[in-house]
């Protein structure tokens, strides 16, 4: 099983065999993300479906910090819908789920899943995007591995 | 009739006479014909592999949206008040968002929630056109806004019903029995549902 691991915070999760996990570059936002991405598609090329870790520093409570992503997700992505939202546990701590669609740079229609948290001021993410008429078939799979999210000190799968 | 074509945007505003005289192509209508985008919405008009067919009932108002799907385009006839229709053309893979935006799927806070019978006639008055009937079949299921979808192929067709309220969004299903039931879902079931209305 291929693993996922932020460095610097010890926060982890499977992906599915075969992903390329994508060292992360260097400086403050890129030393946050490590993302996995799925193997290159057949021809036609398609969109390669995609698992983002990613670790910040809010400096928010947890509303504050959703409030704001609620803000900004809609200004940085192409004609963004929200789907759904709902208040969960991730990694065995109060958080939430979100589903929304959006349109890529190169107009693929892509669905974004997201599972977050905050522990310790560190807000944690799982990102899943696929285009949006395969989510269906890997939406399941790609729960399985957000779920098996883990965090030092014993938080999660 | 009505067929205003503002070409800096490329929207095209018309009523149901004026798209039946652009699908006919009268005289009237061939310059607005000539447009590319309006063009490419007629081809899909034209030779359609899939139809798609969406009521949507408030209290106080229902609209039906329409669409015609080819492996290249989706010609889109949307209700916008009253007779005004907008005709729009996209990718297939954009359908199922502009699905989603019509019938407004979005979150809903609700709390516990269990799947309850509903009476066939209370169905139908949903989409009825005299308000009273649609406005108290709504109060009886617990709805503000009602939508019925249908996608029909030549061999095939996909039908989905959902009604949306203070209890959140609930699929109409059949228990089996004869009988009809409301059952609680998600912005999440509707969304891998549309997302799977296209025969593979």
């Amino acid at each position: 099983m291929s693993v996922l691991e932020h460095s610097g915070t010890g926060a982890r999760m499977t992906v599915p065999e075969g992903w390329e996990v994508v060292e992360p570059g260097t400086g403050e936002v890129a030393e946050a993300v490590v993302t996995a991405l799925e193997p290159p598609r057949q021809a036609p090329v398609g969109f390669r479906a995609n698992l983002v870790l990613s670790v910040v520093g809010t400096g928010l409570d947890f509303r504050q910090w959703q409030v704001n992503t609620d803000i900004m997700l809609p200004q940085a992505l192409t004609d963004f819908v929200l789907l759904d939202l709902e208040r969960l546990e991730v990694a065995g701590h109060p958080g939430g789920r979100r589903l929304a669609r959006h349109v890529g740079p190169d107009g693929t229609d892509l669905t974004l899943e997201q599972w977050f948290t905050l522990v310790d001021g560190a807000g944690i993410t799982v990102s899943a995007t696929v285009d949006s008429w395969r989510y269906d078939a890997v939406a399941d799979e790609l729960a399985t591995h957000a779920r098996s999210l883990s965090l030092p000190g014993g938080g999660g799968a | 009739m009505r067929v205003d074509l503002d070409r800096s945007t490329g929207s095209l505003r018309l009523d149901d006479e004026g798209f039946e005289a652009l699908v006919a192509g009268t005289d009237a209508t061939q310059e607005v014909r000539a447009d590319p985008a309006v063009a490419a919405a007629l081809r899909a008009v034209d030779t359609a592999e899939v139809r798609v067919c969406v009521d949507v009932a408030g209290r106080g108002l229902t609209q039906t949206h329409l669409a015609w799907v080819t492996p290249e385009a989706v010609a889109l006839l949307l209700s916008v008040t009253g007779h005004e229709r907008q005709l729009i053309t996209t990718a297939p893979q954009h359908l199922a968002a502009a699905v989603a935006r019509v019938v407004r799927i979005g979150p809903r806070k609700v709390g516990e929630r269990t799947a309850v019978e509903v009476d066939q006639d209370v169905l139908e008055d949903l989409f009825h056109a005299d308000e009273t009937r649609r406005w108290s079949a709504m109060t009886v299921a617990g709805a503000d806004l009602a939508w019925t979808l249908s996608a029909t192929w030549d061999d095939g067709e996909r039908l989905l019903s959902v009604v949306d309220g203070p209890s959140g969004l609930q699929a109409v299903e059949p228990d089996g029995e004869g009988r009809w039931r409301l059952v609680p879902v998600t912005g999440t079931w509707v969304w891998r549902r549309l997302t799977t209305l296209l025969p593979d």
